[in-house]
């Protein structure tokens, strides 16, 4: 008697995972009616005109930028290319977790300079601080070099480091301001530092 | 017809067991247990959902990247289980009397924390505000869901919005196509290559490696999904399809395009008409508009890091406002929706200039239903420890007395 229960209540089991099994399946409909549609938000304003792919996939801002992007030399084969963003104009990552990236920015060198400072909660660089630093070759003009180790404080998007070092360079033409960032963990960043100011000082200005 | 009532009986008897509903809270805990040691690898909306949705039957854990070939069930199907063992053991088959009243209340208490939890599951949505301050807006954006919006463009205005939901991009694989009939539109949509996370490469910066399809310079490239599920840029390859079948040009759509400032849509000229084509995060209109008055942030001393952050926003529907402060851990909760202090920024911000804030918003029926089951459960249980102490003073006294 009780084997014969037994056995029914495997056969439920069996017949009950199937019908789960079953339900699971579904098949892809080859063509699928559209009817859907949702009210207009605050978000919702028009561009007025037509985006290039390049403007799509970079923005306005970097697509423009893309014909006076400098000519970049040959990146170390572990600086893994990343998509470029409208901040990051070129963007490299290592698998020990450094970011390095072009931006074009506002604030001037040493705004920016402070600016990174504070994010390693260090104090913004007296006008002798910021002459002291070395200089380098950066797009044909003469830039500044800055290393700031320490916590890193993170921020929006950005998890912070305990143990951290960042490497920058600086350099205003015209009226741009570009710079050039290394971020990440103090090891990985300062066994970084030749190939960083070796490419730096080789990027060339786009004639 | 006595074997179908002795295994009616059994059945019953093995689901409402005290064994049953040990066995369940064990593999609860180890499922708990073992989500959590995945999510260093595979973050936590891939892990929540591998663990704990109704999708999955059997879970086989990874530890370290490593197959665990135990198959576990899923703990959303352990808690359906649950469930039936504590309706049937707890409520229905259990002694009742005016003793057992407080055990009956926290078994109740119970039920209703997992029936919260099924309702959470199936029907709530949570989604984020971004604002600048002084700014005002009544749309929030889902975290992980895409779709496909397509709108006509007449003298700079936009018209209605049509949505391919994401139910139906997110079971395409990279190597198929979905043709969309949009039945309102003088078009249809053909979708290829649909990809859950990616980066739209320009072909000449890096060559395609996997002979990935080039389109106006650029070709779509599979990325792994992040730890950090929100952070997934869906992309992928579309072309019109004219109602008399003939096909249009392959053009690629990118989620990432969305964080482009200024905006940038791709456009597409019909005839006299255009027409706008986003792939975006899904987005839902709310019932009010909520305008950012003032962000503030406090820092933790010499750092850029918030002790705490607060929003004064305006909230206006149907013509009437209110000033309501929000917090962190001090939502606004107002027709069903919560909003949470989420996030601040613009990045590396010191807390001068203008601001945003970013709100999560929460539409969940049972977004309260926890606490009222707990303090359900632990009136029972107080009541119940209540008439056993009781139940013991008078054993004692009348021990005593005799």
């Amino acid at each position: 008697m009780c084997g014969s229960i037994g056995k029914s209540m495997w056969r439920l089991g069996v017949i009950i995972i199937g019908i789960v099994s079953l339900c699971s399946c579904k098949k892809r409909e080859e063509v699928i009616a559209i009817n859907q549609t949702r009210q207009k938000s605050t978000i919702d304003v028009a561009t007025t005109t037509e985006a290039t792919s390049l403007e799509r996939f970079r923005g306005k801002k970097a697509a423009s930028l893309q014909k006076a992007l400098p000519v970049a030399p040959p990146h170390p084969e572990h600086w893994k290319p990343q998509a470029a963003t409208q901040f990051r104009l070129l963007n490299f990552a290592t698998e020990r977790g450094v970011e390095i990236y072009l931006s074009q920015v506002r604030g001037g060198v040493e705004g920016n300079f402070d600016r990174w400072m504070k994010q390693f909660g260090q104090t913004a660089l007296t006008p002798e601080q910021f002459s002291g630093l070395p200089k380098l070759s950066f797009m044909d003009h003469e830039g500044r070099l800055l290393e700031v180790t320490g916590p890193f404080a993170g921020g929006m998007g950005k998890t912070p480091i305990k143990d951290a070092a960042l490497i920058g360079a600086g350099v205003v033409i015209g009226a741009d301001t570009w710079t050039m960032k290394m971020i990440g963990p103090r090891e990985a960043v300062l066994a970084e530092k030749d190939s960083f100011i070796q490419f730096v000082s080789l990027l060339k200005k786009n004639s | 017809m006595t074997s179908f009532r002795s295994i009616l009986s059994r059945t019953l008897q093995i689901f409402s067991g005290l064994k049953l509903a040990t066995a369940c809270f064990i593999v609860l805990f180890i499922l708990t247990w073992l989500g959590t040691l995945e999510q260093v690898d595979h973050g936590l909306y891939q892990t929540t959902k591998k663990y704990f949705s109704s999708e999955n039957f059997l879970v086989l854990p990874e530890i370290n990247g490593k197959m665990i070939p135990l198959p576990l069930p899923s703990a959303y199907w352990v808690s359906v289980v649950l469930f039936i063992n504590l309706l049937i053991g707890g409520v229905i088959r259990a002694r009742k009397g005016w003793k057992k009243v407080g055990v009956l209340m926290s078994h109740c208490g119970m039920l209703f924390l997992l029936v919260g939890g099924f309702i959470t599951h199936h029907f709530s949505e949570r989604g984020n505000m971004q604002v600048w301050e002084g700014e005002t807006s009544n749309v929030a954006k889902h975290y992980f869901n895409y779709v496909i919006e397509i709108t006509e463009l007449v003298a700079g205005e936009i018209k209605e919005i049509h949505v391919i939901d994401h139910e139906y991009l997110e079971v395409l694989k990279p190597d198929q196509h979905q043709f969309f009939k949009l039945e309102q539109l003088p078009f249809d949509l053909e979708v290829a290559g649909y990809q859950k996370n990616s980066v739209a490469r320009q072909a000449i910066n890096r060559a395609p490696r996997f002979g990935e399809r080039i389109v106006d310079g650029f070709y779509l490239e599979q990325e792994d999904s992040e730890l950090e599920a929100e952070t997934n840029i869906a992309g992928c390859y579309a072309r019109l399809v004219e109602k008399d079948s003939t096909k249009g040009e392959l053009f690629i759509l990118w989620g990432g395009s969305a964080y482009m400032q200024p905006k940038v849509q791709k456009t597409i000229q019909h005839g006299e008409r255009t027409f706008l084509v986003d792939l975006v995060k899904e987005r839902w209109v709310l019932p009010n508009k909520i305008k950012l008055n003032d962000m503030k942030a406090e820092f933790y001393p010499g750092t850029i890091n918030p002790k705490t952050f607060e929003s004064r926003v305006t909230r206006t529907q149907e013509g009437v406002s209110e000033d309501v402060l929000i917090k962190m851990n001090q939502p606004m909760r107002r027709d069903g929706f919560t909003y949470f202090q989420a996030q601040w920024g613009p990045q590396g911000s010191d807390g001068t200039g203008k601001l945003f804030s970013v709100f999560e918003i929460v539409k969940n029926p049972a977004d309260q239903w926890p606490k009222y089951a707990l303090y359900v459960s632990g009136v029972g249980l107080s009541i119940h420890f209540a008439l056993m102490l009781g139940a013991f003073i008078m054993n004692q006294f009348k021990r005593r007395n005799v």
